[in-house]
């Protein structure tokens, strides 16, 4: 009794000190917020007394520095940098906490020691997130110093807030990282997912932020027609474009962050020497993939509604995008997410080898891959060509007569639909390969289950082409909403059905890890590279979008480089920096090898036995 | 089923405010980004 | 024969959900259907 009464003393004091200290620094967190609204109240009044509603300032060419390289280049490629690894930075702990927690529920240790791997990653891209991004301010503010005064002016304080939560960034990342072994167990595992939580809190608070910069160079809020500042902080945050970016990048950066570990994981798998080592990474390449898919599947969808909100806020720039001088880049687009797509099924069904049970389903695959084919060619399909006076006399138009129609949003939208679908189909398939369903329903589940497929693909052809070509604008944009809650629909009873049915399932062909082809981990490597590319266009539209404004109607760019940059250009800018990117992660990848290395130490020499010396 | 497994990893220190506290600081997370995204506090969005 | 009934009547259910959603989903954006599917305005 005594013994118990005296434990429970020592160990108390401990806990409760680390639960205050956690305590104090939520409080701070809230405090800093709330502070940060008074800011926003106290610079308003300072705007309006000293700044007395002065317009956004017009430079001439002569007031852009110039350093005899073309400003936006270089900032287009230190931005990039900075904006893909800041994403990896941001991603990888919010689906390492996600790990840890099935790790600590499971009781499964594999889990625990994968999450931390994926951190010793997340630690060196830190660095380089921080190199990027002092060299990027820098940057801005030697080439773009007028831009960059009306920015300050108009954000104020919040971009101090913003470099203040650097210091709580590394904080909880540095004791994240480094408190894994001191905080594995019990109520401290708890405190280290607390912190983990934490840490994904300041981070994407640190991604809200910045987006709010980019948002509103592309559609102002708080500002009056001439860039007068008539609002407070919040107004000049919370436009319309805000929350749509700050949730298509939510999604997409833990999918690029997944297929970044992805590509991690099947580099190391390549490099296995054991069986063990194989194994682990094998079945890491395939948590990643997972992750990169998952988050994959809802980012059409978001990106939908940024799309939907620009048009909102401006037809033109809404048309500029996707109906006039842009529209090309989401054909490349179309490109690039059909590889990814092809890339991702590839690998699930080259896993579909560690188990002996998908021989069953092996009949399937050339049907999926058949129809993912066709649907990604219909889906980079363009309505406009580029074509010569001539070469448009001949094709009797500027649309091809029986492709045309393929170029143009219903046949897009069953396209994506029905790859999506298909994917989903190969996952099911996988998750099903090594099992066998004991319940007594699981014919009629089976049944009903194939029903849903063929009806819902029935459904999203019909919804495409019915409404698509047959009926008016209004009704064809309406049932792009039944196409994607059909492959919802899918989505969803595939999950619970299979729940279900596989509930207590006999695991008949248990999957061997570390059974899978080696080309298998080049769908890895292909992942990345797409996500990657797909990203750097995407920055390339959203910068565009603007065309010959710095921040749109309110401050025109008056640089040697006001113009759109053309399609080649862009492109070959994307490839280097895509290039420059790998590069750096294979660094990062090389850095996580490195600091598991240890150098033997030298053997002594056989000289000194010989010499006689004393070596007692 | 995981505090048992708990008390064999660890048997110093039994899961008590551990979940409380990990739930208060998502409870707060969570409460911290509707404040930030979706409160619009009273301030007029001209969209 | 009896897998082909349980897969007719699997077709019939599957058939009426997604039915149902589309006059739902398209009525709840304001662009009521007929019973054809074919559009009420």
């Amino acid at each position: 009794m005594r013994e118990q009464s005296r434990k429970e003393l020592a160990v108390k004091p401990n806990s409760i000190r680390y639960f205050r200290f956690l305590q104090f620094l939520l409080l701070s967190l809230l405090t800093l917020g709330l502070f940060a609204g008074e800011f926003a109240l106290a610079s308003e009044v300072v705007v309006d007394t000293v700044a007395e509603l002065a317009p956004a300032p017009q430079p001439e060419r002569g007031d852009y520095p110039n350093i005899g390289a073309s400003s936006r280049a270089i900032v287009w490629v230190i931005a990039q940098m900075h904006l893909f690894f800041g994403a990896l930075v941001l991603a990888v702990p919010m689906f390492v906490v996600g790990i840890e927690f099935m790790g600590f529920k499971t009781g499964d240790e594999r889990y625990d020691d994968m999450a931390h791997e994926f951190m010793k990653i997340s630690i060196t891209a830190y660095s380089i997130t921080a190199l990027f991004g002092g060299t990027l301010a820098i940057a801005l503010f030697l080439l773009y110093p007028t831009f960059m005064g009306y920015m300050m002016e108009v954000f104020g304080a919040q971009m101090l807030v913003y470099a203040l939560l650097f210091f709580m960034e590394s904080f909880f990342l540095y004791v994240y990282y480094y408190g894994w072994d001191a905080l594995r167990y019990g109520n401290k595992k708890w405190v280290h997912l607390s912190i983990g939580m934490m840490l994904n809190g300041v981070g994407l608070t640190l991604m809200f932020m910045a987006n709010s910069w980019s948002t509103f160079m592309m559609a102002p809020s708080g500002v009056s027609d001439v860039g007068a500042v008539v609002g407070n902080i919040w107004e000049v945050m919370k436009g319309p474009l805000w929350n749509p970016i700050n949730l298509h990048r939510f999604i997409a950066n833990v999918a690029f962050g997944g297929a970044v570990v992805g590509a991690y994981a099947g580099f190391k798998f390549l490099a296995a020497k054991t069986p063990e080592q194989k194994a682990h990474y094998d079945w890491m390449g395939y948590t990643s993939n997972f992750i990169a898919i998952l988050a994959f599947l809802p980012l059409p969808f978001a990106g939908y509604w940024l799309m939907a909100e620009v048009y909102s806020y401006s037809q033109q720039m809404g048309i500029t995008a996707m109906g006039g001088i842009l529209a090309w880049l989401f054909i490349v687009q179309a490109v690039l997410i059909g590889t990814i797509l092809l890339a991702a099924n590839y690998y699930l069904w080259s896993g579909m080898s560690r188990t002996e049970g998908s021989k069953r389903y092996q009949g399937f695959i050339k049907w999926i891959a058949g129809t993912i084919v066709i649907c990604f060619l219909i889906w980079m399909t363009p309505h406009t060509l580029l074509l010569t006076a001539s070469e448009i006399s001949a094709l009797g138009g500027s649309h091809h007569h029986i492709l045309g129609p393929l170029g143009i949003m219903p046949a897009k939208n069953i396209a994506v639909n029905l790859m999506l679908i298909m994917t989903f189909l190969s996952f099911q398939l996988y998750r099903r390969s090594d099992k066998v369903a004991t319940v007594s329903w699981a014919p009629a589940g089976n049944a009903l289950l194939t029903a849903i497929y063929i009806v819902a693909i029935v459904n999203i052809i019909f919804a495409g082409v019915y409404y698509g070509y047959f009926t008016n604008t209004v009704y064809k944009v309406g049932s792009s909403v039944t196409q994607v809650v059909s492959t919802l629909i899918v989505i969803v009873a595939g999950v619970i059905i299979d729940g279900m049915m596989y509930k207590n399932a006999e695991v008949k062909y248990p999957a061997v890890w570390g059974k899978v082809t080696n080309r298998s981990q080049y769908a890895l490597f292909a992942l990345p590279v797409a996500f990657t590319w797909l990203m750097g266009l995407m920055g390339y539209v959203r910068s565009s979008v603007k065309t010959h404004w710095h921040i749109y109607t309110v401050m025109k760019d008056n640089s040697p480089d006001n113009y759109i940059p053309a399609i080649g250009y862009a492109g070959n800018m994307v490839t280097l920096v895509t290039v420059l990117f790998i590069i750096f992660v294979l660094f990062v990848f090389w850095i996580a090898n490195l600091s598991g290395q240890k150098q033997i130490p030298p053997q002594p020499a056989i000289d000194s036995a010989v010499s006689g010396e004393d070596r007692s | 089923m995981s505090k048992e497994k708990q008390s064999k990893k660890d048997s110093s220190a039994r899961v008590s405010w551990g979940p409380k506290l990990f739930l208060t600081v998502t409870g707060g997370v969570l409460l911290f980004f509707w404040w930030l995204l979706i409160y619009s506090g009273g301030v007029v969005l001209h969209h | 024969m009896k897998t082909g009934i349980t897969f007719i009547l699997a077709l019939g259910a599957a058939f009426f959900l997604f039915y149902g959603m589309d006059h739902a989903i398209m009525g709840m954006q304001g662009l009521p259907l007929n019973l054809d599917l074919s559009p009420a305005q």
